[in-house]
């Protein structure tokens, strides 16, 4: 069954025709090309395939692109759009890549969102709190540790206030 | 991409969503209401499960409010695990429903997973069904014919398998507001974080000034493939003095209930057993100690 769906994603109104069966995840990699959010495990595992759907982290393998009609996406190509521009590193990124905390890079899309989202909400997790806030994202190379590190420093050296460049 | 092909149907009202099941029930076809998915779609990507139709319930507006109804809160069904979470009203007067929320999977699961479909789904490891048993939570279930409430405890009926019939939608649930001097607390056990639970378990306090119990109520996951409710011990210890003998009563009875653990990998039986009682130990003193 077909059926023509209207969102918003990254920023950009489309308009595409999709088979109900076509999960998010499919849909943003094969429809729209945006290969940077990933499909693991297609189990709700892994959390490679983490967009912000609506402002919130969700698995795009667990939810159908045709249910989501009228929704507003966010991948991780959205997500640094205006570094790109800008030339520089987000703080998450740069972070990232200060303290080694991708290996393949597997995971680091959705890893990079589920920081995001922490970081918003605890503008100065806990290591507790990080790897809590993480919990969702399984990462097989770099054991974590470094992960955490990159978001501690983060979280004590980024401005969050209105003016700073902040975590948006 | 999901291999078996399915109708999607997005009714916007509960009507139409109750007709458009029990039009599929009728014509003899496989349907499923879809909610947040976080249980449905793992299944049907891994073509465990493959209904011929799927309704879902993303498009009824208000299935996700939070309101306070006299002496009960009444939670919609499509309420999610962050909703829950964070509500100050739950917070408020049912904060063990909220700790249970908060403890459920990870961040994402918690954005887009509900209350409901935690309910509908009815997984044995599930959080929410042994706290549900032991708040005495009121399941509201609209059917073709009407709409019907029911007790959680005759909800979970057996091994994942509810009493809601397929063509009926879980609408609304109903929990007490719990006293302000209520001591709350849900622990659970699990390999990892984020993991299902091993064994869950649930608590319910309130001492008289005496520091006897006035109330306690227990209810347990990973005892048994329902939840498990310690009614007897929970009368006979109404009266007695809150002390360290009394939270080895509660977590004894706890391990004499538990006479059905279901086995799985990471657990026997008989490990099983012993950690209903570890974690029921666990609960009552915590939820003792958040008591005034
Ligand atoms: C990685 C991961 C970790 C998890 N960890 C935990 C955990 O630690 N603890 C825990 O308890 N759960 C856990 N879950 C499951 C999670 O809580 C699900 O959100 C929940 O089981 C299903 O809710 P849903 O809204 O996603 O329902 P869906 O998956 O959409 O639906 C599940 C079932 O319920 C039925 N249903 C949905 N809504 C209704 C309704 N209103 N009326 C009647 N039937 C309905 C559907 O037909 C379907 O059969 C985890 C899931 C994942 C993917
Ligand atoms: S691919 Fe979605 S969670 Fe693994
Ligand atoms: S960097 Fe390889 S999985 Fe995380």
């Amino acid at each position: 069954m077909q059926t023509t769906i209207q969102l918003i994603v990254n920023n950009t109104p489309c308009e595409a025709t999709v088979d109900t069966r076509t999960l998010l995840v499919d849909f943003l990699r094969d429809q729209l090309d945006l290969t940077g959010t990933h499909l693991g495990c297609a189990t709700g595992n892994c959390g490679a395939c983490t967009v912000m759907l609506d402002g919130l982290t969700v698995k795009a393998c667990t939810i159908l692109a045709a249910d989501v009609a009228g929704s507003t996406v966010t991948t991780i190509e959205g997500w640094t759009q205006d570094a790109r521009q800008s030339g520089d590193l987000h703080p998450i990124q740069a972070a990232f890549v200060k303290h080694h905390a991708l290996q393949c890079g597997f995971c680091t899309p959705g890893m990079v969102l589920s920081v995001q989202q922490l970081l918003k909400e605890k503008p100065h997790p806990t290591e507790a709190e990080i790897r809590h806030g993480i919990a969702g994202n399984l990462c097989r190379c770099t054991g974590y540790a470094s992960i955490v590190k990159a978001v501690q420093e983060i979280a004590t050296t980024t401005s969050l206030s209105p003016g700073g460049r902040g975590l948006g | 991409m999901i291999r078996a092909p399915f109708q999607l149907h997005r009714p916007h009202s509960i009507d139409e969503a109750v007709r458009l099941l029990s039009q599929c029930v009728q014509n003899g076809e496989d349907v499923k209401l879809l909610a947040g998915g976080q249980s449905l779609m793992p299944s049907m990507n891994l073509g465990l499960v493959a209904p011929a139709h799927i309704v879902s319930l993303n498009h009824v507006a208000g299935l996700d409010s939070i309101r306070r109804d006299g002496d009960m809160l009444a939670i919609g069904a499509g309420t999610t695990h962050h909703a829950l979470a964070e509500s100050e009203v739950v917070q408020a007067h049912c904060p063990i429903l909220s700790e249970t929320a908060a403890c459920i999977g990870d961040v994402q699961v918690r954005n887009r997973g509900t209350l409901g479909g935690s309910i509908g789904h009815f997984d044995p490891a599930a959080d929410y069904p042994p706290v549900l048993v032991l708040l005495d939570a009121a399941c509201q279930i609209v059917s073709p014919s009407g709409e019907r409430t029911v007790a959680a405890k005759d909800v979970f009926v057996d091994y994942m398998t509810t009493s809601l019939s397929a063509d009926e939608v879980l609408t609304e649930i109903r929990v007490p507001v719990l006293p302000s001097d209520t001591g709350t607390a849900y622990v659970k056990f699990t390999r990892v974080e984020g993991g299902f639970a091993i064994v869950g378990a649930g608590a319910c306090l309130r001492l008289n000034p005496d520091n006897t119990c006035r109330s306690i109520r227990v209810g347990i996951c990973g005892a048994a493939p329902v939840p498990v409710r310690l009614t007897a011990i929970e009368d006979t210890l109404t009266g007695k003095a809150v002390d360290d003998a009394f939270v080895e009563m509660v977590a004894a009875a706890a391990y004499e209930s538990a006479h059905d653990p279901v086995a799985e990998l990471h657990a026997d039986a008989d490990y099983k057993r012993e950690m209903v009682r570890v974690f029921t130990r666990r609960a009552v003193k915590t939820a003792w100690e958040r008591a005034d």
